[in-house]
């Protein structure tokens, strides 16, 4: 036991941690039954019933107040279930103590902000703070350099967290999620500052994560990405899960459309992957002015003659 | 186990090349791109340590009695059997500096650093620059406390009553902020810091109606505990104060690791397997032993706990390993040279060293508030 688990104040030494077994492909990690949470009187989520595997990459999707995050949250313990039951590798979450939920899964939020001016390299290492005092501890090194060289943040290690932008941000935290090296990954959003390529970055890591026969939730927007490297989709509507399975059955145009309340276009191509797009009215280019921006009440931008249809600016 | 991250079925040439560049990269982390910061932070201690040393020597060898700085190392040398140096030459030399000047400097010493190590301890666990001893309520507490004994002339512990009541105060004030900040077992940074200007209102009224009740004799001990100092310190308060916070400033080095992690805020560290309510009583507790027993004998002495992180978080970064022990001597510095200052600037007076520590603190925070608010990234 490491000196730094004493109990200061209590004089009382902290029970030992049970260190995680690497689960099975396969096996059913996470399982949520029959979850209902209940945030000030209102049922965010609604019976809620999904078990996540080892060895698969799950993806979250839903417009926004379906209670994407919410269910994040009673995952991780943050948001209390109101009835129901979720269980982390056969045990309720409540059965395991703060570090062996640590070494179990780790979690990446949407806007990780840092109170003080940590370098990223200290942010990343704090990621390996579960394993302190366990044999593993001892590839801290190796282990935090590799997780930035896969998510392309070396350059960023002696930069100021808070100095980064957003899209660097992401990265940096990825990697201290990475760092944790938990067999399971729960990901608020993660692609949500980044540009394409580091999108598609860390959809690649996450599906290497999955293969490697780790557990990988993550909530996405970008339907064309939860498409493509998903083994399964789960779509969330006013708290349900409205589909879960293979992107190809979830994701139908008129369940699509209807879920979101917006039009949306399912073309598939020859190879059989799938194209996502919201249907888009055709943009008359260069209008210049011809109509006025509705904003109701006395605003300070261009006024037009609407009766007379001349479009003349009166101003 | 064995890290899952380890995974592409990447042919062996390719993931030895990979692994040497790893390996580079992590020695690259490790030492090299490292060293900087491992270098300034060892140079910080060594120079905070040489000037606590030197200003020791100085602060016992001037005052009304001067004697020279051979003669101090002598009578020190002679203390612990060594007979280097000759001791004072002057009659009453010896006196004055073991039952005046010493107790007097190792109390500043003791106290400074209580509360540097307080001052950081609270920002850190709050994730909050503006967390302060002061805030959650110990000063004022045990304002009251003091204020209390001093007006009713109780004297039920003989001459550590009024010290003992601050103590008590302080330390109770401070639990009660926090118990009532709680509710589900979880604080809010605002709700407590909110509580804690609510109990300091309540604390101030008490002190004003104290002040006003009291007699004239009593109003103005009263007035003058809450400036602060360290005027007529002994050994045998040191001998209370020290042990409560050497082990507090103790205490503190085995929650530096957990206090990093709050800075990414409450649920990651949660997540990163830190049980954030237990870290947050626990430094509450140590935060309320350490600034009680700084302030019962020596009264308020503010800023101390609010500026010397701040600036030394600028010099060493804001990793609580370091900033902590760093805290601890920039605060003893710090007091040192204020008690030093607040005996020589006027003679024949010793100013209240908590109004010199406000004096210079509060235009010194105006300047750090302006600067990181200049600066991209927040607190720096």
């Amino acid at each position: 036991m490491s000196i730094r688990n004493m109990n200061i104040g209590m004089g009382v030494l902290d029970r030992t941690h049970r260190p995680p077994v690497p689960p099975r492909p396969g096996d059913t990690v996470l399982e949520l039954n029959g979850v209902d949470v209940e945030i000030d009187g209102r049922r965010i989520l609604d019976g809620i019933d999904l078990d996540i595997r080892a060895g698969e990459l799950l993806s979250i999707a839903g417009p926004n107040g379906a209670g994407k995050s919410t269910m994040l949250n009673a995952i991780t313990g943050d948001v209390p279930v109101t009835s129901g039951s979720i269980s982390l590798f056969g045990e309720p979450i409540a059965a395991w103590d703060a570090t062996e939920l640590a070494m179990r899964r780790s979690v990446l939020m949407q806007n990780v902000d840092v109170t003080f001016p940590f370098s990223v390299d200290d942010i990343v290492r704090m990621g390996r703070s579960p394993w302190e005092g366990t044999p593993d501890e001892s590839d801290d090194d190796m282990i935090v350099a590799s997780a930035m060289a896969m998510t392309e943040s070396t350059s960023l290690a002696e930069r100021v967290y808070t100095s980064l932008s957003g899209g660097e941000r992401g990265r940096a935290a990825f990697s201290r999620v990475l760092a944790q090296a938990a067999p399971i990954l729960l990901l608020d959003e993660p692609t949500a500052a980044m540009d394409v390529k580091h999108q598609e970055m860390l959809m690649r890591l996450g599906r290497d994560y999955a293969e490697a026969g780790c557990a990988v939730v993550v909530i996405v927007h970008a339907l064309d990405a939860a498409a493509a490297w998903s083994d399964r989709v789960a779509l969330l509507e006013r708290g349900r899960i409205a589909a879960l399975g293979a992107p190809e059955e979830v994701f139908t145009s008129a369940r699509l459309s209807a879920v979101y309340q917006c039009p949306i276009e399912v073309l598939r191509r020859d190879d059989g992957s799938l194209v996502i797009a919201p249907e888009r009215p055709a943009v008359r280019r260069h209008v210049y002015g011809r109509r006025a921006f509705p904003l109701e009440g006395r605003a300070n931008l261009p006024q037009f003659d609407h009766v007379s249809g001349q479009g003349k600016e009166t101003r | 186990m064995t890290s899952p991250t380890r995974t592409s079925p990447a042919s062996r040439s390719a993931a030895r090349e990979r692994d040497t560049r790893i390996r580079a990269d992590a020695a690259d982390l490790g030492l090299a791109a490292r060293t900087p910061r491992v270098g300034r932070t060892a140079l910080t201690f060594i120079v905070l340590a040489a000037g606590l040393v030197v200003m020791t020597i100085v602060s016992a060898s001037l005052g009304q009695l001067i004697i020279p700085f051979d003669q101090v190392l002598g009578s020190v040398f002679n203390k612990i059997g060594l007979h280097w140096l000759d001791g004072p030459s002057r009659a009453f030399g010896e006196e004055a500096l073991w039952n005046v000047r010493f107790p007097r400097i190792v109390m500043a010493i003791v106290v400074g650093a209580a509360l540097g190590v307080a001052g950081a301890l609270m920002q850190g666990v709050f994730g909050n620059p503006l967390a302060e001893p002061g805030t959650v309520g110990v000063s004022s507490g045990a304002a009251v406390g003091a204020s209390c004994s001093i007006l009713m002339g109780w004297d039920f512990l003989g001459a550590l009553t009024t010290p003992a009541l601050a103590f008590a105060c302080g330390l109770f004030t401070t639990l009660s902020v926090y118990l009532l900040a709680r509710r589900d077992g979880r604080t809010e940074v605002v709700t407590l810091i909110l509580t804690g200007v609510a109990v300091n209102a309540v604390a101030g009224a008490l002190i004003s109606f104290c002040t006003f009740a009291a007699p004239t004799s009593a109003r103005d001990q009263i007035v003058f505990w809450q400036m602060g100092s360290f005027n007529g310190s002994r050994w045998n308060q040191v001998a209370l104060v020290a042990p409560m916070c050497v082990v507090g400033v103790i205490a503190v080095q085995f929650m530096a690791r957990r206090l990093d992690l709050l800075a990414l805020g409450e649920k990651p560290a949660r997540h990163l397997g830190v049980n954030v309510e237990r870290l947050r009583f626990r430094s509450m507790l140590v935060v309320a032993l350490l600034v009680s027993s700084a302030v019962a004998f020596c009264g308020i002495i503010a800023f101390v706990g609010l500026v010397v992180p701040h600036l030394l978080r600028i010099i060493i970064g804001p990793g609580h390993r370091a900033l902590l022990p760093a805290s601890a001597l920039g605060g003893a510095l710090l007091l040192t040279i204020a008690d030093f200052a607040a005996r020589t600037t006027i003679r024949f007076a010793d100013l209240p060293i908590g109004m010199l520590t406000s004096l210079v603190g509060g235009p010194f925070f105006f300047w750090l508030l302006r600067r990181s608010r200049s600066k991209s990234g927040g607190w720096a």
